[in-house]
């Protein structure tokens, strides 16, 4: 544990320094934040105890104390709110049961029945003598719709003690003789005090479909046997437990063992995005400025033409740009016309590996310039007007003024690039699909340019191995959250929401 | 002496933009080159296929024409989708371009504009699942949309529900962008009366153009490149294909020999749309880019 | 029906408590094996709606096809067939992902069978319209289309190996005979050679097995798992990496299989009979086909081998048993003499029929006859874990122009260490 210092004392700290007091400090406070996630997880666990407790007592005590209104609406929704005149937010839970209710008998319940087992074997598909099969139960359904069915008994759960406290607070009100809120009432708060939820409703319900619920669909799949040899509708597949996690353990590829190979991956996919992002940074950078430097005409013109290239789909140039590098293309017929070797860029690993940086760089630059042109413009110029009279050579002003500005206002810019350019996974799948493999990296499992993300598409995709996928993703997914949390930790930032408004 | 000096200094100022002329140039040739080209290859009548040349040794529309339903070789209908692919992708890229650039406003205002229980929760949660691998959930995305019957030929509505349904995640620049903007402005407009719609509505929505245009002219391009995900949703349906997977197809190894040209005129049709906006929203979509993405 | 199943589950449940009680179930024992004594059924008339998939080049063709197969049955059917166009690799991936959804009847690459099979988008021939398969199509097109012993896809082409295009300019008959002279030419004409061989595992093989390398894999046809092999890459490998460094040091070789820059920079292209209108295109008269070359090591001389492949026609099964009937006697039709004629007047593939494949035009046609002629010195492509083949690539695209025979003796012996945990992919 390093002694925690002053802000004054931060200051007075040499750059380097400052770094390595950051990095210091970011891996001295580990053991600290495990001992305060302990204390967190502890904590959380006797309120959540405590919580549920004081939930039943709620629920019993409203159910003793209250009138026959509120003791109808634990059995039929939102009766307690009609009968009360709150005829909307009544036929809104209402409703809410009706289709919950609708929803399981001819849905839910048969998806939630099987995800026990995920379909017996004698409910699998059968094939007739005469070729013809009758299809049985679907895994793969049975677990989306069980989970989803799952998400939704939640949903009743959170709604039913909505209504029951809707009672209860009404009750009082009631008691109190105070007026209770009209429809009308409830729209004004739609738009008004509550615009915040009628904002984010749609954007959540489309994110908790499309997104979470997929995701914790594949976090599941790592517990199945779903894979080439158990594909729905055919075949069953069921839970399997931990079995796929510890199938990693005697998982080989050329003598490689599962974390040499990760290792492998995961080291070559941070190198890319470290060059990735950096080299797209610092050269980004140079080119605004010499675009913005004074003197220089046409200033639209040159960016114009560099913009050009965002413009064309980015699977449209790449793939121009893979045929112009191969050993008979365009770029190797120029090469043999000036009376050179042709160099095979896609064959050899290490020039592979440069190549994709190299073309990297020409899609990267046109963004990094739009982004660093309208923030060099912003640096305060009487900076540069006292540097040049302290005679301040052009290297020193960059260094001095422009660089610590320019990384103090795109920390998080590059946090997000740096994470990006981790699952780029256009600019490897494309130009070279993580070719070529080498035979001295020892695994044939994976290419000398193979990102985690392009690796794992091979995986999902071409051999249909989705159990593994999904084990490798959860992995993938902790890899990145680690790294950008690092990351994060390190880079200057002005990450602070309030601080304009 | 005085002058002298200044003499020299100018000297040395042009030799410098000179330098700076040159690289400007140097670059520009880069960064043009491909788009040349592939320009070039798409005139190319002789052959189809990867040439080592540039030049075209026939000049001609061939390939336009080929793409727009006519065989001028043959003299016959070219049986080509590509009509279709680029009306289907255009459908997409306007329906995104609108829904996906409501939900991020939507999201990034409140999340900007409101403090409340769920708000740091909401933010973190979304952040975490951008994390997530995404295409390991193309399957269950599948699964969903052929649920709702909108896979195969259908699967022009079900890109665009997919697109936009979890564009709100992508909140960060408009919400890096609404953070710059002070608060007074809603405070002064709801002591006047206004609810926090109308204040959204009519006080920030209007100071928004630039993130707007920015927002709608990113959304707009992204369906154009989209070549894996709508492939797996269309399901080899051919009124359901998009460009992107169309012209990949061109180039898988049985192809290639066939329709290099086609893929060349089928990526500069494609590439004009978006060029054109682009030429003409830059402005936007350099505010948006400094103003929205770096905060964000 | 009902009676079966419930059999089905007793004995099910009998050999459970026998086994000990494990309730590990093995859910892809086919419940009911195949049973060859059922002839087709005759009763199936109606209307369908049919979907195929197939190549771009013959889409038009199959459409019409269907039409005569449904003008030829006289009204005894009506069908609505829906043809899209899928190129044959991608056959087995768009299956799996959506079986109920996908096409009825597919065109594939042989590869795609086993993968195709286990995941249920393959419905097994009948027995009277299987022995006619057998008898009408040649012996590799029909092991191709066998899997566990049953015949399971109707052999539609026999012409998805590789043989070799030259520019008769840059060649003469006798020069092709042997990879050194092609080198030599090339390098002298300033042309390359366009040959997958150090990209690619399918054609990477072709200087292995040209020494004698072979790799056999057992496979459990109800899981589809391989259970063992019998590989001889390392032992006879030597010679063939010898000759790739040759090959490598001589900076000729393009990685790809087109055929259109014949005559522009290439003089040699390795590449199938899919390419053979664009080499025409290309190099008109001046187009020569050829068997593969020799390679000499050692003072002594090889053949390049290759494979022979085949393109097969799938069914998928049925919930409808009459369409799957219908959909059989489709994927017959479209197999059958005539039609494979048709497909190779329109589009140049090699029939797997073996009357079709004697027709006069198809012994002249010169891509065709090449691989005639290679054919004594092919293999049959037989089943192999699917990375099996990148670990092939990876063998030959490490060779380098100064490796030396350590690094030869190394490489094979990653290669054979390999081998093992290829199994269980």
């Amino acid at each position: 544990m390093i002694a925690e210092i002053t802000g004054l004392d931060y200051l007075k700290l040499k750059k380097g320094q400052r770094f390595a007091y950051k990095f210091k400090r970011f891996f001295s406070l580990i053991p600290t934040f495990f001992k305060n996630l302990g204390i967190k997880i502890g904590l959380f666990f006797k309120n959540l105890g405590l919580g549920i407790y004081h939930w039943f007592k709620d629920l019993v005590l409203t159910f003793i104390h209250g009138d026959w209104k509120t003791k109808v609406s634990y059995i039929i929704m939102g009766f307690g709110s009609i009968a009360r005149g709150q005829i909307l937010r009544g036929i809104l839970f209402l409703g809410f049961e009706i289709l919950f209710i609708v929803y399981m008998i001819m849905w839910g319940g048969y998806h939630l029945g099987k995800l026990g087992s995920l379909g017996m074997y004698y409910e699998a598909t059968i094939t007739n003598p005469d070729g013809s099969v009758v299809y049985g139960v679907n895994s793969f359904n049975v677990l989306l719709y069980g989970v989803l069915t799952i998400f939704f008994i939640i949903a009743l759960i959170y709604t039913w003690n909505l209504n029951i406290k809707q009672n209860r607070i009404n009750e009082q009100i009631i008691a109190d003789e105070k007026r209770l809120a009209t429809a009308k009432d409830d729209l004004r708060a739609v738009v008004d005090k509550d615009f915040h939820k009628t904002l984010l409703a749609l954007p959540s319900i489309g994110i908790f479909i499309f997104t979470l619920l997929p995701i914790f669909f594949m976090i599941l799949v790592a517990f199945t046997s779903y894979d080439k040899n158990h594909m729905p509708p055919m075949n069953l597949f069921g839970w399997v437990g931990f079995d796929n996690f510890s199938q990693l353990f005697t998982w080989s590829a050329g003598g490689n063992n599962f974390a040499m190979t990760f290792g492998q991956i995961l080291l070559w996919t941070i190198v890319w995005a470290f060059f990735a992002t950096f080299t797209n940074y610092f050269l980004g950078m140079m080119v605004a400025m010499l675009i913005n430097k004074k003197g220089i005409k046409f200033k639209k013109l040159w960016r114009t033409i560099l913009v050009l290239s965002i413009a064309i789909p980015q699977f449209i140039s790449l793939l121009y740009i893979r045929e112009m590098f191969q050993t008979d293309g365009i770029i190797n017929n120029f090469i043999a016309s000036l009376g050179g070797k042709p160099i095979d860029f896609w064959g050899d690993p290490w020039l592979a590996r440069i190549t994709v940086i190299v073309i990297n760089i020409w899609i990267g630059i046109p963004y990094l310039m739009l982004v660093t042109t309208g923030i060099l413009m912003n640096i305060p110029a009487d900076l540069y007007e006292s540097a040049n009279i302290d005679g301040a050579s052009p290297w020193q002003q960059y260094s001095k003024i422009t660089l610590p500005y320019m990384l103090f206002v795109t920390g998080p810019y590059l946090l997000t690039s740096f994470t990006g350019n981790m699952n780029n996974f256009n600019v490897i799948y494309l130009l070279t699909g993580g070719g070529p493999k080498d035979i001295n990296m020892a695994s044939s499992a994976n290419g000398s340019t193979d990102l985690l993300i392009t690796w794992l598409f091979n995986l999902a995709v071409s051999n249909s191995d989705y159990k593994l996928a999904a084990v490798i993703g959860i992995m993938v997914f902790i890899v990145v959250a680690i790294l950008s949390l690092i990351v994060y930790n390190l880079i200057p930032s002005t990450r602070n929401e309030e601080e304009f408004q | 002496m005085q002058e002298k000096r200044s003499m020299s200094l100018s000297a040395k100022r042009r030799a410098g933009n000179i330098a700076s002329y040159v690289v400007l140039i140097l670059i520009s040739i880069i960064w043009i080159i491909p788009f040349v080209f592939l320009v070039l290859q798409s005139f190319r009548c002789e052959s189809q296929g990867l040439t080592g040349y540039v030049m075209p040794q026939q000049w001609g529309i061939n390939n336009y024409a080929y793409l727009f339903g006519w065989d001028m070789v043959n003299n016959c209908a070219s049986n080509c989708n590509f009509l279709q692919w680029y009306l289907n992708t255009f459908i997409i890229a306007v329906c995104v371009a609108v829904g996906q650039t409501i939900m991020q406003i939507m999201m990034a205002y409140a999340l900007s504009r409101f403090r409340f229980r769920l708000r740091k929760p909401l933010m973190n949660l979304m952040l975490i699942l951008g994390m997530f691998p995404g295409f390991l959930t193309m399957i269950v995305l599948y699964q969903v949309l052929h649920t709702l019957g909108l896979t195969g030929d259908n699967a022009v509505p079900g890109l665009i529900i997919v697109s936009i349904a979890s564009s709100g995640m992508g909140y960060y620049v408009v919400k890096g962008f609404l953070d710059t903007m002070p608060k007074s402005l809603d405070e002064a407009a709801m002591v006047d009366g206004a609810t926090r719609f109308q204040v959204f509505y009519k006080v920030i929505l209007p100071l928004c153009k630039p993130i707007i245009i920015y927002t709608v002219l990113t959304a707009f391009m992204g369906p154009w490149g989209d070549f894996i995900f709508a492939r797996t949703i269309a399901l080899g349906s051919q009124t359901g294909m998009n460009v992107a997977t169309g012209l990949y197809s061109w180039l898988s190894a049985a192809n290639i020999s066939t329709h290099f040209t086609y893929f060349c005129a089928g990526g500069v049709i494609v590439a004009i749309p978006v060029i054109v906006l682009f030429l003409f929203l830059q402005k936007y979509y350099v505010e948006g880019v400094t103003g929205g993405a770096v905060k964000g | 029906m009902k009676h079966k199943k419930l059999l089905f589950v007793l004995l099910t449940l009998s050999s459970l408590t026998l086994s000990g009680c494990t309730f590990k179930f093995d859910y892809n024992v086919d419940p009911y094996p195949f049973d060859d004594t059922l002839p087709d059924e005759d009763d199936d008339e109606g209307e369908y709606n049919i979907k195929v998939w197939c190549d771009k080049s013959i889409l038009t063709l199959t459409q019409t096809q269907i039409a005569a197969f449904e003008s030829l049955n006289g009204g005894k059917y009506k069908l609505t067939v829906n043809v899209e166009p899928e190129s044959e690799g991608d056959a087995a991936s768009d299956m799996l992902q959506d079986v109920q959804s996908g096409a009825d009847i597919f065109c594939f690459a042989q590869d795609q069978l086993s993968r195709l099979k286990i995941a249920g988008a393959l419905m097994d021939i009948t027995s009277t319209m299987a022995d006619s398969v057998k008898s009408d199509n040649m012996k590799g097109a029909v092991n191709a289309a066998t899997y566990g012993g049953n015949l399971c896809a109707f052999p539609m082409t026999s012409d998805n190996g590789y043989f070799m295009y030259y520019d008769k300019s840059v060649l003469n008959e006798s020069d092709i005979l042997n990879m050194d002279t092609i080198i030599a030419k090339c390098k002298a004409a300033g042309k390359r050679i366009n040959y997958k061989v150090f990209a690619d595992g399918f054609y990477a093989a072709s200087y292995f097995m040209a020494t004698g390398c072979y790799s056999k894999w057992s496979i459990d046809p109800a899981t589809g798992n391989f259970t063992g092999y019998e590989d001889t890459y390392k032992a006879n490998g030597m010679p063939a990496m010898k000759a790739l460094q040759k090959l490598k040091a001589s900076d000729l070789v393009s990685p790809n299989d087109q055929t259109n820059k014949l005559g522009d920079t290439a003089a040699v292209a390795i590449s199938g009979i899919w390419n053979y209108a664009a080499a025409k295109q290309a190099l008109g008269e001046n187009l020569g086909c050829a068997p593969m070359p020799s390679f000499i090591v050692d003072g002594q001389s090889y053949h390049i081998s290759s494979y022979s492949g085949f393109k097969l026609i799938g069914v998928k099964p049925q919930t409808d048993s009459k369409k799957a009937s219908v959909c059989r006697k489709i994927a017959r039709y479209l197999t059958n003499q005539q039609c494979q004629t048709e497909r190779f007047n329109e589009a140049g593939w090699g029939p797997s029929n073996i009357a079709a494949s004697k027709e006069q035009a198809v012994l002249d046609q010169p891509g065709l006859a090449a691989l005639a002629a290679q054919a004594e010195f092919a293999n049959e492509q037989n089943m192999c874990p699917g990375s099996w083949w990148s670990n092939v690539a990876t063998l030959s695209s490490s060779v380098k122009a100064d490796s030396t025979e350590a690094d030869f003796k190394n490489f094979l012996e990653i290669y054979d260490s390999n081998l093992e945990g290829l199994k269980d992919d």
